[in-house]
């Protein structure tokens, strides 16, 4: 056999490390890949459509990423919502290596997104970000790790949030971890610091994860906010800037009471309402209320030039 | 819902990923037996396993020819024999494959030395493995000679599944993995399946299957292989992690 060539090496490698996930399913090119696992899109031969197979594929602490994998597949199980992948099966491959199918989904991650979107889409894909956060919360679900590189966007603008590895549920102990669920994350062996630079909650940073709440949550989705506006490097209107100020506070008594009570200021921002999160100026008021209802002052103004005309006509 | 190849999704946080089945013994450890013939036969199959990387590192730090390379590289493993350096391996110090590469550098430095010295009428030096560890090396020394490594393991591992299809009669499933996966990659170019159906006249139905049982063998043999090569367990899942980027526990 002639030697192997670089690119042979590379192949016979993901060889290697693609899952055998019995006759159900075939499994095809490598998706993606993680801290904890790999993604590959799968046919389901029962089902006869494509699906997503994550498997564990890194070492360090086997046991615990197996567990964590299995944690992230009972999670996801619970949540059923247009913007929380689904998953479809579980088991563990012949070689030991847990896996879970989830649906396969298609578009872009976030920040992808973001270059292309202009403010108004990409305000309402935050508020699909947040339906979606707020509907694990109604069920006693934290996310924990939310960021832009776990948010993917569909070709018709719609969300999914993506990783929920180090999730926490109310009722259950939080994970105990030594490894890092998405890049940029950060986890101690106590499980104590969980998230990602940036997007990470004060008291999550600073050791607090297992007693972080859902104002966690919330200032992820504050500094994701501000990542967004952030995107075409344009000035942040004031009352968006209050929100994602108030969002993430360093006291978590100072956030937004809820994910919905912040989706709902941000619809506010759209509607050209009043911004709770935001104390308007006079000139600011009036500026908002000339922009939201233009077309009515405008009407009301030829109206009352043209009175004033006819009554100067006649008074003529 | 899965099928029975599958095993059941385990229940509780208290479950662990299963051991990877030890299919052969370490033969880094067997340098170090008392018994000389297991200490060749030892020597024997890390030769098979180093001997590509020896010379490709050779090549590359002395700029030698590949017959002069491979020269010094005989020179080297007859040395290593001769004087039983292999058996002197510490896992507690480090991987084998460090210690190895090590040795090779300094083997290689104190003969290069040596003819220099002999063009003046000096001698040859004794070499000294002692430090061997401490022994700074080049990146580009160390990446090619890792590089090297790899494509070996995997070629011993390809000769081990080419002989394990031909024992269990399964010359098909050897072809198409090697038609598919081994010179598909080579020429990026993949047969279809149905070219390879027509070209091994077997049912395309039977491609998924033939390709499936081939690469969960070859990856048996690439841990079996490593498994082989390394000292201890933890060697072990450091190698596997590091050129493989799998998981075993």
């Amino acid at each position: 056999m002639k030697p192997l060539s670089g690119a042979a090496i590379e192949r016979l490698r993901e060889t290697i490390d693609r899952p055998h996930a019995g006759d159900r399913y075939d499994v095809h090119e490598m998706l993606g890949r993680g801290g904890m696992g790999s993604v590959y899109r799968a046919h389901d031969s029962i089902l006869g459509r494509d699906v997503a197979l994550k498997v564990l594929s890194t070492d360090a602490d086997a046991a615990a990423l197996a567990s964590r994998l299995a944690r992230e597949a009972r999670v996801l199980a619970r949540l059923e919502h247009p913007g929380i992948v689904a998953v479809h099966d579980a088991g563990v491959l012949e070689d030991g290596r847990p896996f879970y199918v989830m649906r396969l989904a298609h578009g872009k991650q976030l920040d992808a997104y973001a270059m292309s979107a202009g403010r108004g889409d990409l305000l309402r894909v935050f508020l699909g970000i947040c339906d979606a956060v707020a509907y694990a919360h109604a069920r006693d679900v934290i996310h924990r790790d939310l960021s832009p590189a776990n948010i993917m966007v569909g070709e018709f603008g719609e969300v999914l949030v993506l990783d929920w590895g180090v999730a926490k549920v109310a009722g259950e102990s939080a994970p105990s971890l030594s490894q890092s669920s998405a890049v940029g994350s950060v986890t101690t062996a106590d499980g104590v610091v969980i998230g990602t630079p940036g997007f990470m909650a004060p008291e999550q940073a600073s050791g607090g994860a297992a007693t972080a709440d859902t104002r966690a949550d919330t200032y992820g989705l504050g500094a994701i906010l501000r990542h967004l506006c952030n995107a075409h490097g344009a000035d942040i209107p004031r009352p968006l800037a209050s929100i994602i100020e108030r969002a993430t506070a360093l006291n978590p008594a100072e956030r937004f009471e809820s994910v919905s009570a912040l989706a709902d200021d941000v619809r506010h921002f759209l509607d050209g309402e009043r911004v709770l999160a935001h104390r308007e100026g006079i000139l600011e008021r009036g500026a908002r209320l000339y922009k939201r209802n233009q077309a009515l002052i405008l009407l009301l103004l030829a109206y009352a030039i043209m009175r004033v005309t006819i009554l100067l006509w006649r008074g003529i | 819902m899965t099928l029975a190849l599958v095993a059941p999704w385990p229940r509780g946080e208290s479950w662990r990923v299963r051991r990877f089945p030890e299919t052969r013994v370490s033969v880094v450890s067997a340098l170090a037996s008392d018994d000389a013939a297991t200490r060749e036969r030892a020597t024997a199959v890390v030769i098979a396993a180093y001997r590509t990387p020896v010379i490709a590192v050779l090549q590359r730090r002395w700029d030698l020819s590949i017959e002069d390379a491979e020269d010094l590289a005989h020179d080297f493993f007859a040395q290593a024999l001769a004087r039983d350096w292999l058996s002197r391996y510490d896992s507690g110090k480090g991987r084998f494959r460090t210690f190895l590469r090590t040795c090779l550098l300094a083997f290689a430095a104190t003969a290069h030395e040596s003819a220099n010295r002999q063009k003046r009428g000096g001698g040859f030096d004794h070499l000294s493995i002692d430090d061997a560890f401490a022994v700074a090396v080049d990146d580009e020394i160390t990446d090619t000679f890792d590089q090297e490594w790899t494509r070996s393991v995997l070629s011993l591992a390809l000769d081990a599944l080419r002989r394990d299809c031909e024992e269990h009669g399964r010359l098909s499933t050897w072809q198409v993995f090697e038609a598919y996966d081994v010179e598909g990659n080579e020429t990026d170019n993949r047969p279809t399946y149905a070219a390879l159906s027509k070209q091994l006249d077997i049912p395309a139905t039977q491609i998924t299957n033939y390709l499936n049982w081939a690469r969960r063998r070859f990856r048996e043999h690439v841990l079996a292989t490593l498994r082989e090569l390394t000292a201890s367990d933890a060697e072990y899942r450091d190698e596997v992690r590091s050129m493989l980027g799998v998981t075993v526990s």
